[in-house]
């Protein structure tokens, strides 16, 4: 994490100047108010990564000097299939054309949705 | 999750249990590879459609007089043709390559949120199919072009189910567009393999990083926008009605507020598949890395602050601040084009496919360039806006620069992807086809927006000067389908009988290369010491190891 803090960092102040010329050059607040919570958000993930940084230090794809041994070893649960996305995004498509069409569509895919994400849920509590 | 020193490769399986095939394996799998497979092939079933789209209005504007079409149909036709394009096609292709690749190129086993992944897709597919379901209803599908300017958007000038359905398909594709995002960055930035560092990532994972950020910026932004659009038609508010003291001049905002970094949403991605491909056709290392990635950075941050250069001719917006953002963002792409000419010169070079396309690129993404610097300038656009002079830059530069350089990582991915190679003669063929099609459809168009023509016109009369350059432009049209066809039959001849590829057919750098071709589930068994930023090519030349 030496870099990853920098970009967001450099974004924040980016957006500070920017956002800073263009409200007393214009004085419009529909854009001002967009780069201010742009500098915002990117000011949330640098402290993130930083606090990251500070609890975990040089990961080894930090450092230019590692090898990458084939060792075992465990970087974390990548299932391989999982039928609960399909449900969550099909419930979602389903709520969302509700707007459109009725409100019963909204609760029918909604409770689809609500389902799949339980079931997504319980799935990792079993394996993660 | 635990991040070990030691890091690797194919965790291992923790139940073995039956695999489902067919269809049931498309639906429940959150392989990155086979999400990636599903985004390229959905993604260019409605680069077809938005095609086929093109070609409507292309033919009934053939001839001065043309009715083919009616004009309602048509106002429908150009909508879609660029709801399509922009929401559909050409970023998520860019998902999808990147779903694919990205993991590869760091040496990961999958995306950080393989599930996520999955669920963003059949967002994106739903939203997709909701968008374009409009032609079934009732009144026809969105009319009120791509950016559905207030007050046209509204539930007076535009009734009917097909913009609310454009309306949710736009909120839907945004929300999953944001979930990739997420998931990418997040990818890039705990699952590298070890010695991958950030500044030894290939550019396509750079760019993919870059335009995820921009994403993740700007995506809420439309999703909000259309949220807002859809309160006005059907619950009753007034944020964009100036007859309620609302403002329509806010949608431009916030719709441009995403619209214009969606162009670099949309570009980026294909920039770093030419800065991947160009090195491995001139046998260099890229020139200027890190050059080439503070450009990246400065375009990024650039097309975040020139939102109401679109928005010129409303007279409401500050001209010198946008015009003069506007027109720096030429320096850092200048100095990509320097850094990409750089790394041919003196190279040893060959023209396979996927050079020949990111040559195409180049030539035609630069066109598209220099039109945007005589854009930029208020007295030209107040000239020429709303004329197929507009029409001509942005299909310069969203085709030139995205479509051709999408062809380079197609043509050059495909044997990983497949394990077959594609036909080069036939790919010749199609870039030749493709390359004079594409510019004798868009080059007449400059002329036809300096002459007057506006754009959007359903059909027009004779007399003007206009006729024969259009009837040029659409047989230009004409030409780009037929490439399209010979491009289809070559996929589909070489994805069964093509001659095998082998692991790296092209002598390549990155580290897609160092596995299967196709890749197994997870990706690597094992890597090779990662040194720089072309682990292969040390791998090749251990005498010239750093």
């Amino acid at each position: 994490m030496r870099i990853e803090p920098r970009l967001f960092l450099s974004s924040a102040i980016f957006y500070v100047v920017i956002g800073t010329l263009y409200w007393f050059t214009s004085y419009e607040p529909a854009g001002t108010a967009m780069l201010g919570l742009a500098v915002g958000s990117w000011t949330l993930c640098w402290l993130y990564l930083l606090r990251q940084r500070r609890e975990h230090g040089l990961r080894p794809e930090d450092r230019d000097d590692v090898v990458a041994s084939a060792g075992p070893a465990d970087v974390g649960w990548f299932p391989s299939s999982s039928a609960w996305p399909f449900g969550m995004g099909m419930g979602a498509v389903v709520a969302a054309n509700g707007l459109v069409f009725g409100t019963w569509l909204t609760v029918a895919g909604g409770a689809l949705f609500l389902f799949s994400v339980v079931g997504l849920a319980i799935e990792s509590n079993s394996k993660a | 999750m635990t991040v070990l020193t030691e890091r690797p490769t194919a965790p291992p399986s923790r139940e073995p249990r039956r695999r489902a095939t067919g269809l049931l394996d498309l639906v429940t799998t959150t392989d990155h590879k086979k999400i990636g497979l599903l985004y390229v092939f959905t993604a260019f079933g409605f680069f077809l459609l938005a095609g086929a789209l093109a070609e409507v209005m292309r033919t009934q504007l053939a001839r001065p007089n043309q009715h083919l079409v009616s004009a309602g149909v048509y106002n429908e036709l150009f909508t879609m043709h660029g709801s399509i394009m922009m929401f559909l096609f050409i970023g998520p292709m860019a998902f999808g390559l990147a779903n694919y690749f990205v993991p590869l190129q760091i040496g990961a086993p999958d995306l950080s949120f393989p599930r996520l992944n999955a669920f963003a897709y059949w967002l994106y597919l739903g939203g997709g199919i909701t968008m374009v379901s409009g032609f079934l209803t009732d009144r026809g599908a969105a009319a009120f072009g791509w950016f559905a300017y207030a007050p046209l958007s509204d539930a007076i000038h535009s009734p009917g189910a097909g913009a609310d359905l454009w309306i949710v398909g736009v909120a839907l594709t945004g929300v999953a567009g944001t979930l990739f995002g997420v998931n990418l960055v997040t990818t890039i930035f705990t699952l590298r393999a070890p010695g991958m560092t950030m500044l030894r990532m290939p550019f396509f994972t750079w760019d993919m990083l870059v335009a995820s950020l921009l994403v993740i910026l700007t995506f809420p932004v439309v999703a909000a926008a259309v949220a807002l659009l859809f309160a006005d038609r059907n619950l009753g508010t007034h944020f964009f009605d100036a007859t309620n003291g609302g403002e329509p001049i806010l949608w431009q905002h916030l719709f441009w507020f995403f619209g214009h970094p969606e162009v670099y949403i949309i570009v980026l991605p294909y920039f770093g598949i030419v800065t991947d491909v160009i090195p491995v056709f001139s046998r260099k290392p890229i020139f200027g890395y890190r050059g080439m990635l503070i450009a990246t950075f400065a375009i990024a941050g650039l097309s975040t602050g020139v939102w109401a250069h679109h928005m010129f001719a409303t007279g409401a917006v500050l001209l010198p601040f946008f015009s003069a953002l506007s027109l720096l963002i030429a320096v850092p792409t200048g100095v990509k084009f320097v850094n990409w000419i750089g790394t041919m010169w003196r190279g040893r070079l060959t023209f396979e496919t996927p050079m020949l396309f990111c040559i195409g690129f180049l030539l035609t993404f630069v066109m598209g360039g220099i039109t945007g610097v005589m854009l930029a300038s208020p007295p030209i656009d107040f000239r020429v806006t709303d004329t197929y002079f507009v029409v001509a830059h942005m299909h310069y530069v969203m085709f030139g620069g995205s479509v051709f350089a999408m062809f380079a990582g197609l043509y050059y991915w495909f044997p990983k992807m497949s394990g077959r190679r594609l036909s080069e003669r036939w790919g010749k063929v199609h870039f030749w086809l493709l390359l004079i099609g594409f510019n004798l459809t868009f080059f007449p168009q400059h002329q036809l927006g300096l002459r007057g023509m506006p754009r959007r016109v359903d059909t027009y009369g004779g007399g003007r000067g206009w006729s024969f350059l259009n009837l040029l432009s659409s047989v230009g049209a004409w030409l780009m389908g037929v490439a399209m066809l010979v491009f289809i039959a070559n996929v589909w001849v070489s994805i069964r009988r093509g001659a095998p590829a082998g692991d790296d057919p092209w002598e390549a750098n990155t580290l897609e290369w160092a596995t299967t071709s196709p890749p197994p589930e997870h990706n690597f068994t094992s890597l090779p010491p990662i040194r720089s930023d072309r682990p292969l090519f040390d791998g090749r030349h251990p005498e010239l190891r750093p």
